[in-house]
Parts: C-alpha cells; structure tokens; sequence
C-alpha cells in the first residue's frame, strides 16, 4: 500500500484523542463519584472506595492471572526471587510494558508478594 | 545337743510375750480419733492450697519469662526490617536495578567464528503510587576489521509515565514504541527464543524500536476479553538521504526531530484469551530531513500471538507472528551527483515479518526433558533491489533452547539463509542470557 499525500494523518490524530479520551472515561467511571465528607475526625475522603476488580482480575485466581498474565511473554520468575518492595517496583514497570489494567496489577501483586517471604 | 526342759518352756514364755505385745501395738496404730482425721484433713486442704498457688505462681512466671523473651526478638527482628526498609525505600522512592545479559558465540559461514557479549541495565524508580521513572542503556562492546576496539552504550529508555487510573497511564521521554510486539515484549535476551532478532526488527529492521516524545496507554476488559491501546506523539523518524550505503532507509534512532515534523502512531490490542492476542500498529510522519524535498511514511503492522498448554502433548505450543509494512514515498537522493552516488530514485515500500512457534514440554515430570525447548522460526524481508541495503532475504532457523530457571536459557540455534543479491549467510549461533 502507498499513500503519496497522507490523508492518514489527520485520521491517526483523531485515533490518538479517541483512544486517550476512551481510557479516561474508562477509568472514571471505574474509580466512583465524588463525596464531599469523611468520618468525624479524619481528613475528607475525595473519593468513594473504587469498585471491586473487573475484567480478569475479578474472574480469575490471583496466582492463575500471575502464571498466565507473565507466561505469555517470558516464563514468570517464582515469588521469591525478589523481594515485596523489589515486586512493587517490577508490576510498576509491567503494567506499561504487558498491558495490564490497574486491578491486573493489583491481583498479581498481592499474590507476589504474599509468596515472596 | 540337750537342753534343759527349763530353758525350753523360758523361750516358749517369752516369744508368747513379745507376739502379744506387738499384736497390741499395731491395734493401737491402726485407728485415730475423730479429732486427729479433722486436724489432719485441714492441713492437707491447707498443704494442697499451698502447692497449688506455688505451682501457679511458677507457671505464671515461666509464662511470662517466654512472653518477655519472644516480645525480645520480635523487637529486634522488626528493628532489623525497619533497617531493611529504610534502605530500600530510601525515603518514599523505590528503586530496583534489573535489566539482562546474554553472552553470544557466533559462526557464519565464510566468516570468522566470535563470541561477544552485551548488558543492559534498566533502572526503575517507582516515585509514587502514581509516578514511575524507567533508564535503560544497551551497553556492548566490538572490534571492526582494523582492530580498533570500542564500546558502544545505546540509550534505550528514558521516560517518566504517571497513572491517570486504572485504564490509562501518560508519560513522555524516550521510550519503547507500542509498535507491533517484538520491540516491546519479547526483545530482552532472556525472553527472545533464538539467539538473534526477526529480520523485521533487527539491524536491517523497518519497525521502529524507540521514540522520543509522549504517549498515551492503558487496557480494559470487553466483556470476558481485553483490549489495550497506546497512541503516541514523538519526534519520528528520519530518512537517511546523504549516505550511498543506506540512502532511503529510516533511522530510527533520532533524538532530535530534523524536519519540524512530528510523527503519531498507536496500536491497538485484543485479547481473547489471556493466551492469546491480535493487534495492529499505525504510525506515520513527514521524514525527509530539512532542506530536503518532501517524504512522508506510513508504517503498518499486525502481530498475532496463541500460547496454550495442551495436555495431549504434554506441553505449552507459543506460535508468535508479525508482520510489517513499511511505505515511504519516493525521493531522488544526490539528485545533482555531488555526493558520488546519485542520482538515485527507487520505489521505497519494504515489507517482512516472521512467524515462530516454539513447544516446551511442561507437564512432563523429568525434569531435565521439562526444561528443553525446541524453536523454528521462518523470517523475511523484502524489498527493492535498487535501494541501497535492499534486496529480499529470508531466513529458516532451527533452534534448541535449555532452560536453566525461569529467567536464565542456553539457546543453540543453526540459521539458513537466502538473499536474492547477496552471498547467503547461514550461520551457527549459541547464546547464555539471563535476566537480572
């Protein structure tokens, strides 16, 4: 395929907005509504407490969405080889790099750092 | 012996006596009196309640001895993990140094055999819930063919992202393009099957690796399935337009943007299965350099991966698949013949990919057989002949690969190759990586 004037470009800035637009309402809608008040004596909480998990994190066992989430790419490191601050930092950085949702994240790194001492 | 009948009777006489006397005694020890078993009783109750509140009062302090030696060690043991701790978090920032390292040995044939060697540290600094920063450099060192030596260190992250929610993180620097997946997931030594990259994605490449400038990405379930999505702006490749060696090849590697002209891509994922997934990658731009007349690029690619553990073959089958499309419009290069090799005009759309599948047998119990891995992998690039590094090739690789630990392999690879305008280089190749 060519393409000698690149009517694409204007197409693929729509494609940017949509898709960053698309994550945000996602994720919205995920993380609740606004309160305006906490408990008497503790600072406002900004935020009602973020639903449950959705997608697979919700379906499947922690351990099961470790071994299948990991395996895909390479073969998943057991729990112990890092610590629980050292797995912190690595579900970080694979949240990003193997396309995990947050509540992805979040299960894989609950079941990591239970079994890593 | 005769004894007198006196002496006789005096014996009888007195062992009469002492029987009857003691018969008396012991009836007298044999009863007490009413008073005597009160008296008593009492001070047995008065003994058994002394024993008992001196046998609590040991059990009380040997209790409470444990109790005080425990609350000891657990003291020093939570003084040793707040130590611990602090060193680690220094402060709230969390740092951890990770990366891999592969040692190669390589034999073409017709050319000389050599081992090599290349590490790449990644630096990850988690600032905050929200705030991550990742560095990573490609560090390696090479002799070229005038026996000069030197080592080559390659900036391949540099990039700060912060989590808008759930779905959806932004960041910007340099960074691994969300192009295709090779560059992304499977490019690190310790995870890439064979000893070497896919055609597509290796010296000769044309799927952008990295890029400098920001970047939108995230993921969310679609039903039972998955999508994820990354869109990006960066400064975007540039055309090579001075060099007769590679005149109209993209150089991905530009930090600066040399036309004013930035470049925008994404891809977008499904995944039906954890296992499983589909994509496709867009990214296009102005590349011609400044001063130089106008080029533009539009880079396109599918990816498709299927990994499943199959009982019946008492194992895991991965088959990974890309392929990419590189269209880039035409341009004349040295159009007035002062750069010795023009002028030159070529149709500049190259195209290739790969497809792998590899089989481990995970579910069998030796352990030994558990750990090999056998890979096959069909690759190709094409292109035209009259650019400058063009030409088609294709390459047919067989290898072997022994897993050590989840993050350590010893790979055996033998590569037969095919190019259209060139001598063939087959090649035997072995590489160690682990990740760090």
């Amino acid at each position: 395929m060519r393409i000698q004037r690149y009517p694409a470009i204007p197409v693929l800035v729509v494609l940017v907005i949509s898709l960053t637009a698309g994550g945000v309402l996602l994720g919205c809608r995920a993380a609740g509504k606004t309160v305006s008040a906490g408990p008497p004596g503790q600072a406002a909480s900004t935020t009602r407490p973020a639903e449950g998990p959705q997608g697979w994190a919700a379906t499947m066992g922690h351990a099961e969405l470790w071994t299948q989430t990991c395996n895909r790419c390479h073969y998943a490191w057991s729990p112990d080889q890092l610590s629980p601050t050292q797995w912190e930092v690595v579900m970080r950085h694979m949240r990003l790099r193997a396309n995990l949702t947050g509540d992805e994240q979040k299960a894989i790194l609950e079941f990591l750092q239970s079994a890593s001492h | 012996m005769n004894v007198p009948r006196g002496v006789n009777v005096a014996i009888f006489l007195a062992l009469a006596c002492s029987w009857a006397w003691a018969q008396e005694a012991v009836d007298a020890s044999k009863y007490v009196s009413r008073e005597e078993y009160e008296a008593l009783k009492k001070q047995m109750a008065a003994m058994q309640a002394e024993v008992a509140e001196m046998r609590k009062t040991n059990v009380d302090a040997a209790v409470n001895a444990d109790r005080l030696e425990m609350v000891d060690e657990m003291s020093e043991q939570i003084k040793t993990l707040q130590h611990q701790t602090n060193f680690l978090t220094s402060g709230a920032t969390k740092f951890f140094l990770t990366g891999d390292a592969a040692v190669n040995f390589t034999s073409p044939r017709g050319s000389p055999s050599t081992f090599g060697a290349k590490f790449n540290p990644l630096f990850l600094v988690q600032l905050d819930d929200r705030l991550f920063f990742e560095g990573g450099l490609d560090i390696a060192g090479s002799t070229n063919p005038d026996d000069q030596s030197s080592t080559t260190v390659g900036l391949t992250e540099a990039n700060i992202s912060y989590l808008v929610n759930k779905n959806l993180a932004v960041g910007g620097g340099w960074f691994t393009l969300p192009f295709a997946r090779f560059h992304n997931n499977y490019d690190a030594s310790w995870i890439n099957r064979l000893p070497d990259e896919p055609l597509p994605f290796g010296d000769r490449g044309i799927a952008p690796g990295n890029g400098m400038g920001l970047f939108a990405e995230g993921a969310a379930p679609l039903g039972r399935t998955q999508i994820n999505y990354a869109a990006y702006v960066i400064n975007g490749p540039s055309q090579i337009t001075n060099s007769g060696e590679n005149a109209g090849t993209l150089n991905f590697d530009s930090f600066d943007d040399l036309n004013n002209n930035k470049a925008v891509g994404g891809r977008i994922g499904w995944q039906p299965t954890t296992g499983s997934e589909i994509g496709y990658s867009i990214m296009g731009g102005r590349v011609n350099p400044n001063g130089f007349q106008r080029v533009d690029g539009v880079l396109q690619a599918v990816d498709a991966q299927y990994r499943k553990e199959i009982a019946r073959l008492y194992g895991t089958i991965d088959t990974r698949a890309e392929w990419v499309w590189s269209n880039v419009s035409k341009a004349t290069f040295d159009p007035t013949g002062a750069l010795m090799f023009g002028p030159l005009r070529f149709n500049n759309d190259r195209n290739g990919g790969y497809v792998q599948v590899s089989y481990r047998p995970t579910v069998l119990r030796n352990k030994y057989l558990r750990n090999i891995e056998p890979v096959i992998r069909y690759d190709t690039l094409e292109g035209s002949s009259h650019a400058p590094g063009g030409g088609d090739e294709c390459r047919l690789t067989l290898g072997l690969d022994y897993w050590v630990k989840a993050n350590a392999v010893f790979k055996i690879a033998y590569e037969c190759d095919n190019m259209k305008d060139a001598p063939d280089q087959d090649a035997f190749l072995a590489q160690f990586a682990i990740g760090l």
